[in-house]
């Protein structure tokens, strides 16, 4: 999740990394110019948009603003930061991210400014410098701290006595979880399990010539309740064509207990639609026999299909029922 | 740095659990060696008949350590593991902190063993080595075919689905491994395809990967593993769903300056490497590695 210039400052602040006198605009305080006003866009490139404006005198501001949003467009805006000129002799940049090939954190570090160039790039466990040591340590421990995926600071600014200013932040948490659940334009519930093979099967769908009307992915051996829950807000939507129940050949999730908590989240929604299952693993035999039988009294079309029936093949036979 | 063998002392961290319980049942009835458990608080108990201690140190000397802890406790565990020499550590806890990844990734490196996870199902051997979950309740009943392929993935159930699909093609598994979907793992896929070009009994490696991993980066740039090799692909789904968010597994970011699925595939299939959409073209594709 990206945090907006404001928020990141503040996160700064707390882990110990000086950042200009500020303010978002209509917070009550005190101030004398000059400054910049800076609109609370997620975007990169804010001075060439104007987006960012000096002010010398703080009367001029509320004109700035004015002048800002009349640029904005569609951008969603969360307000405007103002903040007080941070006088400086020199500007650098800095990042610290995830370099996923080595598994590890990665710190770089140039000149800044708008055109940058990398004069450091190394992983952080081995990175040592007289001048930005400190620094890579502080911010390291904040983001160990706060969940941080990645950091930037550009630009990085040294005041006369060389300590650092933060005249910019853009920063990113850690997403905890997947996204669990997307809704989509299509008329195909979709319960799927597996984090590959939920991409597999949404592959699968669309190759056979269906749509789906959501994504959502259940791992793992979830609450039934939470089960049903989620399945019943899937099956909610109006205007559905085929339920498609679908994942791996699970190596540990209890099939029989996921089905029971689908039904009865497919009772509970009233339907009367296809119902289309492809799974597989513990309890799989109890989970078929279950749901042919339930589909059977409630004269459900249906279709269980294990592991010998693929993905794909499962995706087809369910566009042939409609 | 080795797989270890079918007699290794085996250690669940986490036993007490509902997971840790059913791991330790699935693994003593196919087979693996579980000498003990270990839960701070619970030591003097015991689960399906092993006793369980309160610290890896108090317990027997072990080979081996599946960790079924709390995610928060992770890291910790594995230090623990690590203090008591452990030479082979899985990880099947998932949600772990990325920064506790990292550190994991970096304790493990620095003592030289082999780490599998977070959130790895595990990693299984023919004949007769199984860690964790892979393959279900018996692996080796039959069902999954031995034979020369190494089949390596960031999903647990893809490594089990494909395992089953190529096992119905007539095609065997020498050695599969579920090395877990999160952005920073123990063991990676290049580390993976490095273990299996290692092992002799590998005749051809087979790799399920999503798009994000940095081993898509490479293949596209031309590298090559040494031994047959094929790769499945999914996620051209992706195109419906919003850019930049992860799907499925933590690691599975497609970034919005990397180039569709599609395009990926077209690009590694351009550099000599045979890439699938499907699991029926990654079994056919396999299979041309035969003939």
């Amino acid at each position: 999740m990206k945090l907006i210039e404001a928020d990141g400052k503040r996160l700064l602040r707390e882990i110990g990394v000086a950042v200009p006198v500020g303010f978002l605009f209509g917070e009550p305080a005190t101030f004398s110019g000059p400054g910049y006003v800076k609109a609370q866009v997620l975007k990169g490139g804010r001075g060439k948009a104007g987006l960012v404006q000096r002010f010398e005198k703080p009367e001029e501001i509320s004109g700035i603003i004015e002048n800002i949003k009349s640029k904005l467009g569609t951008l969603s805006c969360e307000g405007f930061l103002v903040e007080e000129e941070a006088p400086h002799v020199k500007q650098w940049f800095i990042s610290i991210d995830l370099d996923r090939a080595a598994g590890d954190w990665r710190v770089n570090i140039g000149e800044g400014g708008m055109d940058v160039a990398t004069a450091h790039s190394q992983l952080v466990a081995s990175f040592q410098d007289e001048k930005f040591g400190t620094l890579v340590r502080v911010l390291m421990d904040g983001m160990r701290t706060h969940r941080l995926q990645s950091l930037e600071i550009n630009p990085l600014a040294e005041r006369a006595d060389g300590s650092f200013v933060a005249l910019d932040a853009k920063i990113v948490k850690e997403d905890e979880s997947t996204v669990s659940s997307v809704e989509l334009d299509g008329d195909i519930a979709l319960v799927l399990s597996g984090g590959g093979a939920s991409l597999v099967a949404l592959d699968a769908l669309i190759a056979a010539g269906g749509k789906a009307a959501n994504f959502v992915e259940l791992s793992g051996n979830p609450d039934p309740e939470v089960i049903r829950q989620t399945a019943l807000r899937v099956f909610s939507k109006p205007d559905l064509k085929a339920v498609w129940v679908a994942g791996s050949y699970a190596n540990f999730t209890d099939i029989a207990a996921m089905l029971s908590a689908i039904r009865a989240a497919y009772d509970d929604a009233g339907l009367s639609i296809p119902f289309v299952v492809r799974r597989d693993g513990p309890n799989a035999d109890q989970a078929q026999t279950e749901t042919l039988a339930w589909a059977e009294a409630k004269h459900i079309p249906c279709l269980f299909h294990r592991a010998d029936i693929d993905l794909e093949a499962s995706a087809k036979a369910l566009i042939s029922l409609l | 740095m080795s797989f270890p063998n079918a007699q290794a002392r085996i250690l669940i961290q986490g036993m007490t659990g509902k997971e840790g319980s059913r791991m330790a049942r699935w693994m003593i009835s196919s087979g693996a060696n579980v000498v003990a458990g270990v839960t701070p608080g619970k030591g003097g108990q015991e689960v399906e008949g092993r006793p369980i201690f309160n610290s890896v140190k108090e317990a027997p000397p072990a080979d081996v350590s599946c960790i079924v802890v709390p995610s928060a406790h992770v890291l910790s565990a594995v230090k623990e593991a690590l203090d008591s020499n452990i030479q082979f550590i899985h990880v099947l806890t998932e949600n772990i902190a990325l920064h506790d990844a990292v550190q994991i990734r970096r304790l493990a490196k620095d003592k030289g063993i082999l780490l599998f996870g977070p959130a790895s199902v595990g990693v299984l051997h023919f004949p007769d080595m199984r860690i964790g979950y892979l393959g279900g309740e018996k692996p080796f009943s039959g069902q999954i075919k031995e034979g020369d392929i190494a089949l390596i993935s960031t999903s647990g159930g893809m490594t089990n689905e494909l395992m089953a699909a190529l096992s119905r093609a007539g095609l065997g598994i020498r050695l599969a491994m579920a090395i877990g979907g999160g952005q920073v793992v123990g063991t990676g896929l290049s580390e993976a395809i490095a273990l299996a070009e290692a092992d002799p009994d590998v005749k051809r490696i087979a790799v399920f990967a999503e798009p994000g991993q940095p081993l898509l980066r490479e293949l596209r740039r031309g590298w090559k593993p040494s031994k047959p090799f094929i790769l499945m692909l999914p996620g051209a789904a992706l195109d419906l769903l919003p850019r930049g968010l992860p799907y499925g597994h933590t690691g599975t970011i497609l970034g919005e300056d990397e180039p569709t699925v599609v395009q990926t595939r077209e690009d590694i299939r351009k550099q000599g490497v045979a890439c699938a959409a499907t699991v029926a073209e990654f079994v056919s594709l396999m299979k041309q590695t035969y003939v």
